[in-house]
């Protein structure tokens, strides 16, 4: 059931403001989605993404700008002759109509055939094993079957392009992975385009071709998933995509070195380039990243504060001595270490840098070139570790 | 078990009960009353029942005529105005333009006018327009209040509906009339129903406008009724049988339609 008229959507230097507030709920937001990629808009609530997935749905008007939707500027086009479908949060089920009816009504509404009706209902709902529920009311599924549903209504369209707002948050954390892995496993067996909204990272690494990090209404950087976790644009991005959350020092770049502040711990960094003397620098290092060593040149004194065991790892919480050093983080860094090699609570020890790890941005948080880095492009393995550590620590709802 | 309530709990029930049903069975026991007995209203419990009283009043004063009258304006004026109610509470529930509240407002200060100041205008658009006495005009003026009314109570039914709801339909293909009615409309049929009981019981009852802008061709059961009091005799036997025919169709209106609302307000659950 390859969709006939997959098609790709662009997004063109798309505005929207909302009269009772000062700031921009998106602006100048250009982005490319090719035909039967899965592009994921991945962003903290509040960043504007759902707002741009409802423009290319054509539920709200853009305040300036163009989306266009398999070459055709489709702005001003009702979202009814968009051809595209779209996946709710809620799943937006129709309460009155069973399962059929939700499945089959734009069928049904455009006057396809009705061999044509049951051909493609016994198919979808085979495929996401619905059938026996075809004749219940939506009141009378579970959440997982609802979900499936809301997707059975989307593809049986075969649409140009799907849209998806946040489908799979409402399930409870192990369903939606199940979900997750099938909705991956759906994309690549039909080729289909799918815009994803969401702001769990792990799903939108997993399942994208494609990333574009939102914050504040502006895009932050688009990529593949493995590139934006290894080379983040921003210290935004860097910070947003991993968990925990990756340690961004203050510096001073001076002679080759770069000095952290208030501790005044000197690093050798002969890569990075370009950066004058004296510069001020902010430099990246996420958990894994640092480790527990003896004193030594380049190693940075801290106090431990917590432990937080995670089985396969643990992650220490410390302040660094010296003073306020980090960006966002309340002052303290996160370590990770292997379990079992945790220091004492309330001890304190001496943390190293991965240091062809590292990264550095300027200032503004800008991403400064290092070539330390080119060392660390991330590989599938990475990619891997990365989502199964993401998997254990993003619990949002937990008991 | 249930915990049995205190003897005391019972006394205000008891009461309140007495105080509405009391007139009822009063009217009730008169109507089954010969009016040979002279008509008395004195409460007598034991008496023979006949009714001698309903018979007289659909074979020789044309009750059912009144009856007719009163069903085809109350109904028509009734579905008109929750129709045409639809059409304007959906645009409002979903509107987002500023100034929104102010519409509802005024729509609901249309109803608080009081009716007699009214009555003389619709006299004289009625009676110019050579309208007195008809249907049309019997519906104009009953919607010129039930109308109002409706669109101010199906607004708030209609926004309870989640919006996604309509998205997920707009994507689907469907028009914005299509939604109204394929989605909107069934899944507040509780709301609907409510809208239509009242409305109906508004325009079944009314009296004072029945009284001024008919003559003979639509006069309705209250006037017909009312016509019956007179300084010189009243006929209690009339006038209870009467009133418990006009009574009886509110009755099977509510329970027929209390079906749908309880089939609509369960349907209501949208997650």
């Amino acid at each position: 059931m390859r969709g006939s008229g997959v098609a790709g959507v662009r997004i063109e230097a798309v505005e929207k403001h909302y009269p009772a507030r000062d700031r921009a709920a998106l602006s100048g937001v250009t982005l490319e989605v090719p035909p039967g990629s899965f592009f994921s808009i991945l962003g903290p609530s509040g960043c504007g993404k759902t707002t741009l997935l409802r423009i290319v749905a054509g539920f709200e008007q853009p305040s300036a700008g163009r989306v266009i939707i398999g070459g055709e500027d489709v702005s001003g086009v009702p979202p009814r002759d968009r051809d595209i479908a779209m996946v709710f949060q809620d799943y937006a089920l129709y309460p009155h109509m069973t399962v059929r009816q939700n499945m089959t009504f734009s069928l049904r509404n455009r006057r396809v055939g009705r061999n044509e009706i049951d051909r493609r209902l016994s198919e979808t709902a085979a495929m996401l094993g619905i059938e026996a529920h075809l004749d219940k009311l939506p009141g009378q599924l579970s959440g997982g079957e609802r979900q499936r549903v809301a997707l059975g209504r989307a593809l049986i369209r075969q649409p140009r392009v799907f849209l998806m707002d946040e489908p799979l948050s409402n399930l409870d954390l192990k369903l939606r992975e199940t979900m997750r892995i099938e909705l991956g496993r759906l994309h690549q067996r039909l080729g289909i385009t799918i815009l994803f909204v969401t702001h769990d990272q792990a799903e939108a690494m997993t399942l994208s071709t494609a990333v574009a990090v939102m914050s504040q209404g502006e895009l932050q950087q688009v990529d593949r998933p493995e590139a934006i976790y290894a080379r983040p644009a921003n210290t935004f991005v860097a910070r947003f995509i991993g968990s925990p959350s990756m340690n961004i020092f203050r510096a001073t770049f001076a002679g080759g070195q770069v000095v952290l502040a208030g501790a005044g711990v000197a690093i050798e960094v002969p890569g990075l380039t370009g950066v004058s003397d004296g510069a001020p620098v902010l430099v990246g290092a996420r958990p894994h990243e640092l480790f527990f060593a003896d004193a030594g040149p380049g190693r940075l004194t801290v106090q431990v504060g917590l432990v937080e065991h995670l089985g396969r790892s643990n992650f220490v919480v410390c302040a660094p001595e010296g003073g306020p050093a980090c960006i966002d983080s309340g002052d303290t860094i996160q370590v990770e270490t292997e379990p079992g090699r945790s220091p004492e609570l309330g001890t304190a020890a001496h943390v190293g840098f991965d240091v062809a790890a590292l990264k550095f941005f300027d200032q503004g948080g800008k991403s400064l070139h290092y070539e330390g880095d080119t060392r660390h492009l991330a590989t599938a393995r990475e990619r891997a570790m990365m989502s199964t550590s993401v998997g254990v620590a993003v619990p949002e709802s937990g008991p | 078990m249930k915990p049995r309530r205190p003897l005391l709990w019972y006394v205000p029930l008891v009461l309140v009960i007495v105080v509405w049903i009391w007139p009822i069975l009063w009217t009730v026991a008169t109507s089954l009353k010969s009016s040979v007995g002279g008509g008395s209203l004195t409460p007598t419990l034991i008496f023979k029942p006949t009714i001698e009283n309903y018979i007289d009043l659909f074979r020789n004063r044309d009750f059912g005529f009144y009856l007719l009258n009163s069903l085809l304006i109350a109904g028509g004026a009734t579905i008109v105005s929750v129709f045409l109610a639809c059409l304007a509470a959906y645009p409002l529930a979903r509107s987002t333009m500023a100034g929104r509240q102010r519409i509802s407002m005024w729509i609901l200060s249309l109803r608080m006018l009081p009716p007699i100041s009214l009555v003389v205008p619709f006299y004289l658009m009625l009676s110019r327009t050579g309208f007195l006495d008809s249907y049309p005009g019997m519906l104009v003026v009953y919607m010129s209040f039930s109308l109002p009314f409706a669109v101010w109570m199906l607004t708030g039914f209609f926004a309870e509906v989640p919006r996604s709801i309509d998205e997920a339909a707009a994507a689907d293909g469907a028009t914005p009339l299509k939604i109204l009615f394929r989605f909107i409309v069934p899944l507040c049929r509780g709301g609907i129903s409510v809208t239509a009981i009242f409305t109906f019981v508004f325009a079944w009852n009314e009296f004072l406008f029945a009284f001024l802008l008919t003559k003979e061709n639509w006069v309705t059961v209250p006037v017909r009724l009312g016509s019956t009091i007179t300084p010189f005799q009243t006929d209690w036997g009339f006038l209870t049988s009467g009133a418990i025919m006009s009574f009886l169709p509110l009755v099977l209106v509510v329970f027929l339609l209390q079906r749908q609302m309880v089939r609509g307000v369960s349907l209501g659950a949208v997650r």
